[in-house]
């Protein structure tokens, strides 16, 4: 359905997005996993036409975007990060206005109005003015106005961000709604547990690269069978570093001032650890121990959790 | 339209100051308020000559402005010094037989310095009299040398004379009324009543002012509406509004369209408002000439107004550059202060101002009943700011729209 080779977005000195490539299958959810920063909505913007890649190729249905305008256009669902809707008028209207821009008209409108408004959960208040809905109402109807058009592939860029987590837990459902009726979506977020519970394949994305891709079980494969050790307290650098040696398939993921993270097999005990690290002299503030993860993929590609 | 009371508002806004205006204006005209001025006249000749000089003031137009006395020899200079009149005209002796043989002659006009305007008018009204009367010696100076020749001898003047020169002057003063007289509007204002005098005077009164007026607030409501440019962008529907199939392009034209229609609908409010408030006049065959040329100056205001958005950066930029372009705008193209009371070099570049050839063109329409064909020139001006600048403008929203 979609796919991305090469791409690259530079803003002045910036490199946005660095020559990023994967491929989105039809029907599938596909999750972009990324601290805020990371190139995800650049990619994004990429994808709908709003930017001009610098090198690279994005092919819709395959359909070059570049050559193909506006039939690509309504193969395409854009739901923005912001809420992208007309606050004095209600949520009737607003469909059937991003309704009237893709060319639907009369009983095909209404219906798709009444499926969607249905699927927003917001048949009691379809006359009520989106400026007194709550931020999940507005955060529904928002996506619900990205597929007035039923697009083929649907962009969701970060759609949860800043409501509760009722409201997300309900837009999570939404977005399983819309995956079972056939539509392809690319899902951005920096929510770990967002993409596990969401997506069947991901990419995690960081500094605009693109540092692992697959299904969530063979992204896990790169930490393997082991969990990470994380200790922030006061140690000696060199003591830490040594540590490894000392203790069988410890690995050392990263290190900083206070704080220092290691990898070690499932199959072994954190017993031996926690004493090696008393007898070399550590004064731990805090030990957290992480099984095999998104998350602990993540520390392992970039030494840093994905909240940082 | 979202707020369509908001937009009511500013249709009203130059109604009511149209209103204001033309309260002034038409008032002042219909109250004939008239400078008075109290003049002494000391005629110290007395001959036929003398008394026209005294006597044209108590005549016509002068005669509502003048209050004349006529004082004894000496009498004058007193009065003048008490400040009970404007100025003393002293009218010397010999004045009458030196103009028969075209001899120079003075007028003495004393003037109160304790007055400011009245003095002016007086002395600016007995040089024009003067000027006139030297005029007239010289032009019928033949059949005046007769009647002087006449009243020198002592035989009886015959009867073929005097009709010979009778149908002489008549003949001189026809030939030279063109010059000495004003035109023959004198004619036609006698033909009509008083009352449509003054009707027709404030229709015109207030077509100048609505047309000026009406122009300059539709740059007003035109820049009002073009925020939505940036309120888009601020609600993000710009966002969702160029990833549809309308695309930049089509939100652009759009805009552009719906600020014509707003501005044409304004437009045709604020005039047919104006018909009936004020009973401004148009004829029926200058409906379709005015609307076409409206419509034309109003695609030139959509381009200004698309440009200033372009080119600005933010909402707040366009807020404080817009109106200070539309005022500028509007000061040069008679909006504000009729042209022809502004400075000469504010009336050389009032030709840059797309509002100088709105204004002009919708006047000449309305007022003179001009053709379209007859304001080419003025269509072509606002023709050539509409085409370029919505074209420049649509180029820079395009890149700037871009995110």
């Amino acid at each position: 359905m979609l796919q991305i080779e090469n791409l690259s977005r530079k803003f002045n000195d910036l490199l946005a997005v660095d020559h990023i490539s994967f491929q989105v299958h039809p029907g599938e959810i596909f999750g972009f996993l990324g601290p805020n920063g990371a190139g995800k909505t650049t990619t994004i913007n990429c994808i709908c036409g709003l930017l001009k890649p610098d090198t690279g190729s994005i092919r819709i249905d395959n359909q070059e975007i570049t050559s193909a305008g506006t039939k690509i256009r309504k193969k395409l669902g854009v739901v923005p990060q912001e809420v992208a809707l007309y606050e004095e008028l209600n949520a009737i209207e607003n469909m059937r206005f991003w309704g009237g821009l893709y060319g639907l008209k009369g009983k095909q409108l209404k219906e798709r109005i009444g499926t969607l408004i249905d699927l927003a959960g917001l048949k009691d208040r379809v006359k009520d003015k989106v400026k007194n809905y709550s931020s999940g109402m507005k955060r529904r109807l928002n996506m619900a106005a990205g597929m007035i058009h039923q697009p083929k592939l649907l962009l969701l860029d970060e759609p949860t961000v800043g409501i509760d987590p009722q409201a997300r837990h309900q837009m999570l459902d939404t977005v399983r709604g819309i995956a079972k009726g056939g539509t392809t979506i690319l899902y951005t977020t920096h929510y770990l547990d967002e993409a596990e519970a969401l997506c069947d394949r991901l990419a995690i994305i960081d500094h605009g690269r693109i540092l692992a891709a697959g299904t969530q079980e063979e992204i896990k494969q790169i930490v393997g069978e082991n969990r990470l050790l994380k200790v922030i307290g006061t140690f000696k650098h060199e003591v830490a570093e040594k540590l490894p040696a000392q203790i069988k398939d410890l690995s050392l993921i990263s290190i900083q001032e206070k704080e220092v993270v290691y990898s070690l097999p499932v199959k072994y005990g954190t017993g031996e650890f926690l004493e090696k690290l008393i007898t070399s002299g550590f004064e731990i503030d805090h030990l957290s121990i992480k099984e095999p993860s998104l998350d602990s993929v993540f520390i392992k590609l970039t030494g840093r959790e994905l909240r940082d | 339209m979202k707020n369509p009371g908001g937009f009511l508002i500013l249709v009203a806004m130059p109604l009511i100051f149209v209103l204001l205006m033309g309260l002034i204006f038409i008032r002042s005209e219909s109250d004939e308020i008239m400078p008075h001025v109290k003049l002494l006249i000391e005629d110290h000749d007395d001959t036929f000559a003398s008394q026209f000089i005294s006597g044209a003031f108590g005549r016509g137009e002068l005669a509502d402005m003048f209050e004349t006395e006529q004082v004894e020899k000496d009498q004058g200079r007193p009065q003048i010094d008490k400040g009970k009149a404007s100025a003393l005209l002293i009218i010397p002796a010999g004045f009458g037989d030196s103009l028969l043989h075209q001899r120079q002659v003075n007028l003495t006009l004393i003037k109160n310095p304790s007055e400011a305007f009245a003095p002016k008018i007086a002395e600016e009204t007995v040089s024009i009299l003067a000027e006139g009367g030297s005029r007239l010696i010289r032009i019928a100076s033949k059949p005046l040398k007769t009647i002087q020749e006449q009243i020198d001898g002592d035989k009886d003047t015959p009867e073929i004379l005097i009709a010979s020169l009778a149908v002489q002057i008549q003949r001189l003063i026809k030939k030279s009324q063109t010059y000495l007289f004003p035109p023959l509007i004198t004619l036609k204002e006698k033909s009509i009543s008083k009352e449509e005098k003054s009707a027709s005077t404030a229709s015109q009164i207030y077509t100048v002012l609505l047309s000026g007026i009406v122009l300059m607030s539709l740059l007003f409501i035109l820049e009002v509406m073009a925020r939505d440019f940036f309120v888009e962008k601020e609600n993000h529907t710009l966002y969702r509004l160029l990833t549809s199939p309308a695309g930049i392009k089509g939100f652009v034209l759009s805009k552009q369209i719906f600020l014509f229609i707003a501005g044409m609908t304004a437009l045709c409010l604020a005039w047919s408002i104006g018909i009936l408030l004020f009973g401004i006049k148009i004829q029926a065959s200058q409906i379709a000439p005015f609307l076409i040329f409206s419509a034309v100056i109003i695609v030139s205001y959509t381009g200004i107004i698309g440009m200033i958005y372009a080119l600005v950066r933010t909402r707040s930029q366009g807020q404080a550059m817009a109106p200070a372009l539309i005022i500028i705008m509007s000061m040069l193209g008679g909006s504000m202060i009729p042209l022809n009371s502004l400075p000469g070099f504010m009336k050389k570049i009032a030709v840059i101002s797309p509002s100088y050839w709105g204004n002009i063109g919708t006047q000449k329409i309305l007022l003179e009943h001009a053709s379209l064909a007859q304001l080419s020139t003025h269509l072509l001006a606002l023709g050539t700011i509409a085409v370029t600048l919505t074209l420049l403008s649509f180029w820079l929203y395009q890149r700037k729209f871009r995110i």
